[in-house]
């Protein structure tokens, strides 16, 4: 009986723990509102396109294996355990992106190579090449069936999706790169920094935009996948079909309306101001 | 109420965003009018160009549009406003800018006026309107004009937008001329477009026309938009399709040897009084040039463009420019005209036109 309650206890306390923690900085979760979450790819995970399928496999059961491992990791990121993709994407190349045209603002972005950083990460799934299953330390996990299962679908990542239709991503977003791409576009406003960008519910104030605090840079400051979006978890669960925030980092936390758009389209402002310059 | 209370309510209503109350968007990115937000146009990735034309007449096409379901849109994408025009039915008239009809040639960030004389010409939404910024009260708001140095200006009044592709463009077809040129305000005369006119009496001017503003409701600037557009009053304003050549809002011929009727220059008629024009009231031979001397084959009258341009004259004031192809040098080889006094609607003209030599023929 003790020991029960001592359980009781133990797990009541963790979960406040993590509640309090998610207040901050959500960590992973196994699942999703409505559903698994999509990027637990560990064979007790349920309504996903994607997960490991031989029992026999003990790090079939594992959630953190597919990307993370204690021992052995790569150096890209934090105990790392996947490979670095092999595909060649290029960059968001539109002839309308003047990241791209300006000689200015692609030197102080630094917009030159392929995707980098978390993006590159994220793309040694998202490729629609490399194996899910294919992790560092050890053999291919069973995924689907296979070893050899890879992404496919709308999620993959090809060079014609980055190179066209994909939000340009591994640039530099600093004050220097914001007030070019301003002279370039519209003189008026046509970017600011998140810090600075008001909120879509009062666009008169500045430095009101309530996913600043969300939306995040890497260390570089670079914008990459995960400026818009949480690896681990979505902090929003929309029900949409496509949903409008797939694993959003942002929760809309202080807006006065909170759904899959005003949600969404806070991350836009963040960066995006669109105020019309001569009305 | 207690106190307390009411201290809560008014700091909450102090707090509370003022939703959509200071908007300063476009009307694309007022979410009381188009409820899905960003991810109307730009859903799924769609990043390139919000996908051209098609994407925009899913809204601004044939209202069947609106109920269906379209893969790079969410659902209930539908806008709240129910006033929408049917741009789609003005690129179905026969005079229409081109952007249905060529595909795949326009390039994002486009420097105009073309300096390409090999670029097809085209006009994709985006040419005239920034989705991001257009509002009802400025339809081409956001739209760059042409770069200065390091800056690119951006447009604020309509013509500048027209003179993006009608002015010094390099692929500009041989039947186009430039139009900033023609309306150029240092001309001996032009349509009040970029400027009030030189003129100071202009003829036969329907109120609250005027040559220039007086009272606060003298009307002495036009616009292109005045002359081109949908000849339909319920239609789109803005120079999307018309029945009308030259996409015109009424019809305006300019042949040679037609009878007059308030329809064949009913374009012109809008602004300068018929009766007036018909009763010799300025130019005393008027009603016999346009209505010609007779019903008889060879006698009918002639068009005002067969003495007038529409848009300016770089040579002459009353915007008199000669049709070539209708009028030629007169029996001395000599094709001008020559003004008497000033705004007395006096002058000579040297030219032959019907048969009929005017060396000169003073009025």
């Amino acid at each position: 009986m003790m020991t029960r309650i001592f359980w009781v206890m133990f797990v009541t306390a963790l979960v406040m723990g993590s509640a309090r923690l998610n207040y901050g900085a959500p960590g992973p979760k196994f699942t999703d509102s409505g559903g698994g979450n999509k990027h637990n790819l560990s064979y007790s995970n349920t309504n996903v396109n994607f997960k490991a399928t031989n029992s026999t496999d003990m790090r079939a059961r594992q959630i953190c294996i597919f990307c993370h491992t204690p021992h052995n990791a790569r150096p890209q990121t934090t105990l790392w355990n996947r490979s670095d993709t092999t595909q060649s994407f290029g960059h968001y190349s539109s002839s309308s992106l003047s990241l791209h045209l300006d000689a200015t603002a692609r030197t102080a972005s630094d917009y030159a190579a392929e995707p980098n950083g978390s993006s590159r990460l994220c793309l040694s799934c998202h490729d629609g090449v490399t194996a899910l299953g294919a992790v560092l330390a050890g053999v291919p996990i069973e995924v689907n069936g296979s070893m050899y299962t890879k992404m496919t679908g709308d999620h993959v990542f090809d060079r014609a999706k980055i190179t066209n239709s994909h939000h340009p991503v591994s640039f530099k977003y600093t004050a220097e790169v914001v007030a070019r791409l301003k002279t370039l576009e519209n003189p008026v406003s046509d970017y600011w920094l998140p810090a600075d960008a008001p909120s879509q519910e009062s666009p008169g104030a500045p430095g009101t935009n309530k996913a600043r605090q969300f939306v995040r840079l890497d260390k570089e400051k670079r914008m990459q996948c995960t400026t818009c979006h949480d690896p681990h978890q979505s902090q929003f669960y929309d029900t949409n079909t496509p949903p409008l925030t797939p694993f959003w980092a942002y929760d809309g936390r202080g807006l006065s309306t909170v759904n899959a758009d005003t949600v969404h389209d806070e991350v836009c402002y963040a960066c995006h101001s669109f105020k019309t310059p001569n009305p | 109420m207690p106190v307390a209370a009411v201290l809560i309510c008014l700091v909450l209503l102090s707090v509370m965003p003022a939703f959509a109350a200071d908007y300063t968007g476009g009307v694309h990115l007022d979410r009381s009018k188009v409820p899905r937000g960003c991810s109307t146009c730009h859903l799924k990735f769609n990043f390139k160009d919000g996908g051209g034309p098609e994407t925009c007449i899913v809204c601004h096409g044939d209202p069947s549009r609106l109920t269906r379901q379209y893969a790079g849109m969410p659902r209930g994408f539908a806008p709240r406003e129910s006033d929408m025009k049917n741009i789609e039915d003005e690129f179905r008239k026969p005079f229409r800018h081109p952007t249905f009809d060529v595909r795949g040639v326009h390039r994002g960030g486009e420097t105009l006026p073309e300096a390409d004389p090999r670029m097809p010409r085209h006009a994709v939404c985006v040419d005239c309107h920034n989705p991001h910024h257009v509002s009802p009260a400025n339809k081409f708001a956001g739209i760059k004009g042409r770069r200065v140095g390091n800056l690119i200006s951006t447009v604020t009044a309509e013509f500048e937008l027209c003179y993006r592709c009608h002015a010094e463009s390099a692929n500009l077809p041989g039947r186009f001329n430039n139009k900033r040129a023609e309306l150029a305000s240092t001309n001996p005369s032009f349509h009040p477009v970029e400027a009030e006119g030189k003129n100071t009496a202009v003829v036969s001017l329907i109120h609250p026309y005027k040559e220039r503003k007086v009272t606060p409701g003298d009307v002495s600037i036009i616009s292109c938009g005045d002359c081109h557009g949908s000849e339909s009053s319920s239609g789109p304003r803005g120079p999307h399709g018309s029945l009308n050549e030259h996409i015109l809002v009424e019809n305006y011929s300019t042949r040679d040897n037609q009878p007059e009727s308030p329809h064949v220059y009913a374009l012109c008629y809008r602004c300068h009084d018929r009766s007036s024009i018909l009763g010799n009231e300025s130019f005393k031979f008027h009603a016999k040039h346009i209505q010609g001397t007779g019903g008889i084959a060879g006698s009918n009258g002639t068009s005002c463009y067969t003495c007038h341009n529409s848009h300016g004259s770089v040579e002459y004031k009353y915007l008199i420019r000669f049709n070539r192809s209708v009028v030629s040098p007169n029996s001395q080889g000599q094709l001008k005209f020559v003004e008497k006094g000033i705004s007395t609607f006096r002058g000579e003209c040297y030219l032959s036109c019907h048969g009929v030599d005017h060396n000169p023929r003073v009025y």
